[in-house]
């Protein structure tokens, strides 16, 4: 299980299929010979973005996934499924981030600040590819209650954020902006 | 010749067993549209829900951010930070509408970008650029599909409606381009659909999204406000000139309706 879902039953997840299983095989055939749109998931459906956002949507996502949901990033999406949950949080890989930890290039490879507050430029470190140091002081999803480096050599250690994203200690701060609910 | 005679009878049995004997087939997910009435093509839609979005966007941003200012209310890109006591600016305010709009699970989703935005993270890409580029020359929507995405998309023309839209651009520092003038194209509000038709349920059910995404948007600049230390008073009221006062959401969404209603009926309704 993902860290923090060891108490999450099946059933919260997964919701049973529509039909019986004769009409499961029946809707699949019918698909695999062009007679149908759409496919049928056999027993169980996998869970939707609706479900996991069920219990950990939050008002101030700092990457919600509407947000690269938009044409502009159709590219980007090619090299991380961010506009959904499973694409970087697959369940019962014993992982918080199944996806690779380094994606900020799909999206950021043209960032450029006027104003940048950071000691050695965004600029810089997009030009030099240091994509492993993005997670060094933006957690991704801004839930974390604490202020963003201002130092790069303040940054947390790469391999201290390889250790979170699989299932290690969190490095960024013990309080959360808003705790999972329990129940959807 | 056994081995075959097998096979065959095999077949023949599952294909009974599958298709002859077999309770009714599933429900099409993809053809449940088309099986409820006539289709209208998707640009409909996208247009009433932008009139919507573009009007509601005009009232907050002339009569909540404009006379808020007037009456001493402040507006902030760190709004939604606890010790900051400032509301939503407009682009933001349309950042919330389109969260509001995937929190109902809407088909319909809206996003806006430019091609000389503050945050680099807004600037358009692909298909967008030659599209936007065509719409600064006349102003005019542009429809097109996107089929790596499965999305029919509508762009439309964002415009300087407002000296603070001009102003806080120009002076941003982190603007690329600082001689914004009223009436420029500023950007593009984009708005996405993944099919090419859609049912009249449809089309009424994306325009009520719309509206109540609004509406919900709306509140929570409200709630937002009730946290400041100097709390605006909320009713029936907007702000004005030493008036620190705020309408309530049903005064808000009334507005915008009354300033889309002929506009709705004549796209959504009557095809025009």
């Amino acid at each position: 299980m993902t860290p923090g879902h060891d108490a999450v039953g099946c059933v919260s997840c997964h919701s049973a299929s529509p039909g019986t299983t004769r009409q499961q095989i029946q809707a699949n055939l019918a698909y695999l010979l062009g007679l149908r749109k759409t496919s049928v998931a056999f027993a169980f459906q996998a869970p939707t973005v609706a479900i996991c956002q069920g219990c950990h949507s939050r008002p101030d996502d700092t990457h919600p996934l509407h947000r690269v949901s938009e044409p502009r990033f159709a590219d980007a999406l090619k090299s991380v499924a961010a506009n959904t949950c499973l694409g970087c949080h697959q369940e019962h890989r014993g992982k918080r981030v199944s996806s690779r930890g380094e994606f900020c290039s799909a999206c950021h490879d043209d960032l450029s600040l006027k104003n940048d507050p950071l000691d050695v430029s965004h600029r810089t470190l997009v030009a030099q590819q240091r994509w492993s140091t993005c997670l060094g002081c933006h957690d991704y999803h801004g839930n974390h209650a604490r202020q963003v480096q201002k130092k790069l050599a303040e940054a947390y250690d790469v391999e201290a954020i390889r250790s979170y994203l699989a299932d290690g200690p969190d490095p960024y701060a013990r309080a959360k902006r808003h705790l999972a609910r329990e129940k959807p | 010749m056994m081995k075959s005679l097998i096979a065959a009878l095999l077949l023949s049995v599952a294909a009974i067993y599958l298709f002859v004997t077999a309770p009714p087939p599933l429900p099409d997910e993809s053809s449940s549209a088309s099986n409820d009435g006539p289709t209208i093509p998707v640009k409909v839609l996208l247009d009433s829900a932008n009139l919507v979005n573009a009007a509601a966007r005009k009232i907050y941003t002339e009569r909540i951010v404009s006379r808020g200012h007037e009456a001493s209310l402040s507006f902030n890109e760190e709004w939604r930070q606890p010790e900051v006591e400032s509301g939503l600016l407009p682009a933001l305010f349309l950042r919330e509408v389109a969260s509001e709009l995937r929190k109902q699970d809407a088909a319909l989703a809206l996003f806006l970008g430019s091609d000389q935005p503050i945050s680099s993270s807004n600037a358009f890409k692909g298909e967008q650029i030659g599209q936007f580029e065509a719409l600064t020359y006349d102003q005019k929507p542009r429809y097109f599909e996107m089929p790596s995405l499965q999305l029919q998309v509508g762009l439309y023309a964002d415009l300087a409606v407002a000296p603070g839209c001009v102003s806080c651009h120009n002076e941003h520092p982190n603007t690329p381009k600082r001689d914004w003038k009223l009436g420029d194209v500023m950007g593009a509000t984009t708005w996405t659909y993944p099919r090419s038709t859609v049912t009249d349920r449809e089309l009424r059910q994306g325009i009520a999204q719309v509206y109540e995404a609004i509406a919900r948007a709306y509140a929570t600049y409200l709630a937002k406000t009730q946290r400041f230390r100097d709390a605006p008073l909320i009713g029936g009221h907007w702000p004005e000139k030493g008036r620190r006062q705020l309408p309530d959401v049903e005064t808000f969404v009334a507005a915008v309706k009354d300033a889309t209603a002929p506009s709705i009926l004549n796209t959504a309704v009557l095809f025009q």
